[in-house]
């Protein structure tokens, strides 16, 4: 019913860099739980495919991309 | 009788046709949030959830007085009750203040639960998540804020939205506009960390003056009790000195950090945007809960009007601004926030024809605490009826000059929610208002007579008309 995977928060879409690890605060889009993890992260399903969907929204909660990035979480920190 | 409790209020409610039990499961995460602004929308009865999905033996109530109607039963009055009617009562009680009375702890309703230090656990209620994009889950969007001023020992309620961070923690923002940001400000000085409570699911009057901007030096429990015309019953809290609405649903005691800060917001907010966004807000560490069997959770899912805040503004800021134009001399007739209008527009019409009127009218408003963020005045003339906003808009555009009758004021306060601010004016509060003069000149001999059947006809001929009106075949009249 409703949206699976991750969320983020950002000021920019180009505040997340995409291919390399970075460390990130996301939280769990159904639960909404927050956690803190390295991460891989990309805009691109071919260059992540077996990521997670990450939704990122803007600091007004509003989704940057209508269509999820991916993530591929490292670790929890 | 006023109601004891909420749950007596809901089954006002009920019987007048106000309520609708969802039997049905929902889903804390979203759904109930788009089924309640729904119900806002469309002017609806107010839901209670008794099937929430996860939590069994927890309900939710949503748009507890979404409307003018659940507002009159509130007060012990008839739905039919009109709003100008309302703003009459309101006035006619306030003055008549009721001290609480403090109930002994064995007896209030709100100790049937308690919780205290490792057993509090915010995650067993089911905070839900209201608008997509929010920030996280507001376990309270509709309740009292209890804080006191540690130098005078005045109490102040207040309804600030707060955000589940953690099982013990949650997050909310304080505003130094507000009462409670005054209160911080002390308590950050003295390095003390800022008791509060917060009395989820109050009987139904309670909760709806805490939302109201009134003077600071008014109790809300007092004027609580003005309005329902008994005193509200009052229990002390387990772990801060303050007490809360002996009946609430909820209560949540604790400490504010002058430290620790987290995330709070986004959230979608009563100018029926998310303005004002997602940033860092202290930390309201959580010593105690308390609760009844089978908590009802109030939640008011702000958003486009009309909700719970612009009920507040439409009653309450009419009701105080009308009683401080007249105080001022002004030849006020009737004074209407209309909730559309989201506290910054404010109409007023004035008796008689007198130089400058309208700028007195909008200085006057702008000076006082409910005025002072309305940027939006307009003024009309006494024929107008500011509750009918087809006369309003009328009035507007066929007696304010577009260049001559229209005053702008360049510099003024501002809030944050300002929308049609851009982001620099919003962070430095840099306003602007606009007082539009809906009078008719003084200097002008003739003002052009008006067309209506009550103002063209003669009483003879409406008299005439309107005793046969069903023989010519219409319908009853509205």
């Amino acid at each position: 019913m409703f949206r699976k995977g991750y969320e983020i928060f950002v000021r920019k879409l180009d505040e997340l860099e995409q291919g390399k690890e970075v460390q990130k605060e996301i939280r769990d889009a159904q639960t909404y739980e927050r956690k803190n993890v390295k991460a891989i992260i990309s805009s691109s399903l071919d260059k992540l495919p077996d990521g997670e969907s990450l939704w990122v929204r803007g600091m007004l909660g509003q989704l940057l991309d209508e269509k999820p990035w991916k993530i591929k979480i490292i670790s929890e920190v | 009788m006023a109601f004891k409790d909420l749950r007596q209020y809901i089954s006002a409610l009920e019987e007048h046709g106000e309520l609708k039990r969802v039997k049905r499961e929902v889903d804390w995460n979203l759904e109930i949030g788009a089924i309640t602004r729904l119900v806002y929308e469309k002017g609806l009865p107010a839901p209670l959830f008794e099937n929430i999905k996860g939590y069994p033996g927890y309900r939710i109530f949503g748009a507890p007085i979404g409307t003018f109607r659940k507002l009159a039963i509130a007060l012990g009055l008839s739905p039919e009750t009109s709003v100008k009617e309302l703003i009459d009562i309101y006035l006619q009680r306030k003055d008549k203040l009721i001290k609480p009375v403090i109930m002994d702890k064995s007896q209030a309703p709100c100790k049937e639960n308690i919780d205290i230090g490792d057993q509090v656990d915010l995650l067993k209620f089911p905070a839900p998540m209201l608008h997509d994009g929010d920030g996280g889950r507001y376990l309270c969007s509709w309740h009292i804020n209890v804080t006191k001023d540690p130098d005078t020992g005045r109490v102040n309620w207040g309804c600030y939205r707060g955000m589940v961070a953690s099982r013990n923690t949650l997050t909310g923002s304080i505003s130094p506009a507000k009462d409670i940001g005054a209160h911080f400000q002390k308590y950050r000085a003295k390095k003390i960390s800022m008791p509060f409570a917060i009395a989820i699911g109050p009987e139904p009057i309670s909760g709806f003056i805490a939302g109201a901007r009134v003077a600071a030096t008014i109790y809300e429990a007092e004027l609580a009790g003005a309005l329902r015309q008994e005193p509200v019953e009052l229990v002390k809290c387990e772990t801060v000195d303050l007490e809360v609405p002996a009946t609430s649903e909820i209560v949540i005691e604790g400490e504010v950090s002058l430290t620790e800060t987290d995330w709070e917001g986004p959230f979608g907010e009563f100018v029926g945007y998310s303005a004002t966004g997602r940033g860092r807000s202290p930390v309201w560490k959580v010593k105690a809960v308390t609760y009844r069997n089978n908590p009802i959770l109030t939640v008011s899912n702000t958003g486009v009007p009309i909700d719970e805040y612009h009920l507040d503004v439409g009653l309450v800021r009419s009701a105080e601004l009308y009683d401080k134009l007249r105080s001022e001399g002004i030849p006020v007739v009737a004074v209407n926030a209309p909730p559309e209008g989201v506290g910054f527009l404010v109409i007023v019409s004035v008796r008689g024809r007198a130089p400058n009127i309208a700028e007195r009218v909008a200085s006057c408003i702008w000076g006082t605490s409910q005025g002072t963020h309305a940027p939006f005045v307009m003024v009309l003339d006494e024929d107008v009826d500011v509750f009918d906003i087809w006369q309003v808009i009328h009035a507007m555009v066929t007696r304010c000059h577009p260049y001559r009758n229209i005053w702008k004021v360049e510099r003024a306060s501002a809030i944050p929610f300002m929308t049609f601010l851009n982001a620099h004016e919003r962070e430095y509060r840099l306003g602007a208002k606009v007082c539009f003069d809906c009078t008719w000149p003084v200097d002008w001999d003739t003002i052009p007579p008006k067309i209506s059947f009550n103002t063209n006809y003669p009483k003879e001929v409406r008299d005439h008309v309107l005793k046969n009106w069903k023989n010519y075949g219409f319908g009853k009249l509205a």
